[in-house]
């Protein structure tokens, strides 16, 4: 038998994205992205977002079947991003899987966004052995998971408790004045700076917290940290250097990640970290999480950075996936949910 | 044959209809449901019509509130594609003035207003046959009174209006029959600038509209997590 053939929609934030994928064969991966409509905000406008998704999702699906060299009518499955995410924009998707899989008598799954981000990787490097731990790194969410099954069964090691990682990035970027989103700017201003110039805080990282938060992170801290020291700086009347701000600020970010992701696998027997998200195209990162892999003798996987930030390949992918494990569809009456707990990995 | 539907109201509504007759209709009353909804209202008109091949879909482009109205539109637009078959717009407030009972309402021009939250309305003023004469608009309920003095109001005041599938899409195929082709879409993503045509009426005279939602206002500009 013919793997199946599944599109995934993906509209949790502001990348309107579809994917097709022939098991775990990704054929098409088109994004529209409204970053631009939101830069002038420094953070996403769900309104805007929302009206970006309705605009975009017509030609996006058309842009992916004409990439795979698809009709509609061949596919045997759509999944979905059903949350978490932003629920005006997560709607215009699941509308359109709902409307996709009545009009093609195809079945429908409504799946958990977050799983998405680890599946995505084994479309790049194979089949993703159990147990592995995923740190999943955007403007949405941070995240420590446990995977057994990426497909079926995910825990919640840790989250963060206030900013995602990557608002901190956007936060920090307009306090040095660059531009949203912060991340690529933040990265390369730091490749002229000392990340040691500046000695700021690790979150939850003292010994009373690693009892309570051992795999949960904190950045609002930080970020008030950084724009006090802008400030005094300021108030002192000494030059700032953007460079070694930014890379001070990046060096706490992602010690703190890696410290803890590194940790999540020797605690709990697992060879395998998958990195994703968007922070996850940060090159500090990445090098910092090969360099503590490496030491602790785990396989260190992260996806490309085009299938690191939100994608429709990573929604297909997992359908996919729940198709060959013989997953029950959801029903075409599915809810949407802003919160859905990874727990949950498919609603049905 | 016609599907046509409306998430613009309270109402997730839905029917199929042949010329003005109304093969099958469903409806679901909650303003927070449309999502959960709306599929499966589709899949049972469609199996009450008996599975008919559909030729066009029709659908109320609102205004109202966003969320559901933008449920309705998405829908449209994905099963038009995948059934490969047109998809046009018709202005929600022209739906309900077509439902107007004879009597009541069509002794003269009259208004139809619709709830727009924020101590607003949506609205729009017709002539005695029921033709939109100018709007849609937004504004604040004074305002309209001052604008349309005199003129009998159906909506808003006398609590939710319904959209009725079936009248929208008997009215859509009237306007399919006697050849009128739907106008450009109206762009309302910018949170500032000129795009945002129809809030000026820029409609007014158009009733075959693309199936875009008509916003009439500006996206509020509120980023996720605060300024
Ligand atoms: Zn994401």
């Amino acid at each position: 038998m013919n793997e199946p053939l599944v599109l995934g929609i993906e509209t949790s934030c502001d990348e309107t994205g579809v994917g097709i994928v022939r098991g775990s064969t990704l054929l098409a991966d088109a994004v529209a992205s409204s970053v631009e409509e939101h830069a002038r905000f420094g953070g996403v406008v769900p309104e805007v977002a929302s009206r970006a998704h309705l605009e975009a999702m017509l030609p996006t699906i058309e842009r992916a079947c004409t990439e795979a060299h698809i009709e509609l009518a061949d596919l045997d499955a759509i999944a979905v991003t059903a949350g978490p995410g932003l629920v005006g924009a997560l709607l215009v998707g699941t509308a359109s899987a709902k409307a996709l899989a009545l009009a093609l008598g195809k079945p429908v799954y409504a799946v958990n966004h977050l799983a998405g981000h680890v599946v995505v990787d084994e479309l790049e490097h194979g089949p993703l052995p159990p147990v592995a731990v995923g740190l999943l790194v955007s403007g949405g969410h941070s995240s420590l998971l446990l995977v057994h099954d990426d497909a079926a069964d995910i825990t919640l090691l840790g989250a963060t408790l206030d900013d995602a990682a990557g608002e901190a990035f956007d936060k920090v970027a307009r306090l040095l004045g660059l531009p949203f989103p912060g991340g690529p700017w933040i990265d390369s201003a730091a490749r002229e700076g000392d990340s040691s110039a500046i000695a700021f805080p690790r979150g939850l990282t003292a010994s009373h917290d690693m009892a309570e938060h051992r795999y949960d992170f904190s950045f609002s801290g930080l970020k008030t940290a950084v724009a006090r020291w802008v400030k005094a700086q300021q108030a002192a009347g000494n030059p700032l250097s953007v460079p070694d701000v930014a890379a001070s600020f990046q060096e706490a970010v992602v010690d703190v990640l890696t410290r803890k992701a590194v940790a999540a696998c020797l605690e709990h027997g697992s060879e395998y970290l998958v990195v994703g998200g968007g922070v996850a195209a940060n090159s500090r990162l990445r090098a910092v999480a090969a360099e503590r892999c490496a030491a602790a003798g785990i396989t260190l996987r992260v996806p490309r950075p085009g299938l690191c930030t939100d994608n429709g390949a990573m929604i297909a992918a997992l359908g996919a996936k729940l198709m060959r494990q013989g997953a029950v569809p959801s029903d075409l009456g599915f809810a949407t949910r802003s919160v859905l707990p990874i727990s949950t990995v498919v609603i049905n | 044959m016609t599907l046509a539907l409306d998430t613009a109201s309270a109402w997730s509504t839905v029917a199929v209809v042949s010329d003005d007759f109304v093969v099958s209709e469903a409806e679901h009353h909650d303003p927070r449901g449309h999502a959960e909804v709306l599929a499966t209202l589709v899949s049972q008109v469609l199996a009450r019509a008996g599975q008919p091949r559909i030729d066009v879909i029709a659908c109320g482009v609102g205004p109202g509130p966003y969320t559901g109205l933008r449920i309705g539109v998405t829908t449209a637009q994905v099963l038009g594609l995948a059934w490969r078959v047109p998809v046009v717009g018709i202005c929600s407030l022209d739906a309900i003035a077509a439902s107007v009972d004879e009597i009541t309402a069509k002794s003269g021009a009259f208004v139809v207003a619709t709830d727009a939250r924020r101590g607003e309305v949506y609205w729009a003023v017709y002539s005695a046959t029921g033709e939109r004469a100018s709007g849609p608009f937004v504004g604040r309920q004074d305002d309209v009174d001052e604008a349309t003095r005199a003129l009998p109001w159906i909506g808003a005041r006398a609590g939710e209006q319904q959209v009725r599938a079936g009248v929208l899409g008997a009215l859509a195929n009237r306007l399919l029959s006697s050849g009128e082709m739907p106008g450009a879409p109206v762009r309302t993503l910018s949170t500032h600038g000129t795009d945002d045509g129809a809030m000026a009426g820029e409609l007014t005279g158009q009733r075959l509209l693309a199936p875009f939602p008509l916003y009439v206002r500006r996206p509020d500009a509120m980023p996720v997590g605060g300024p």
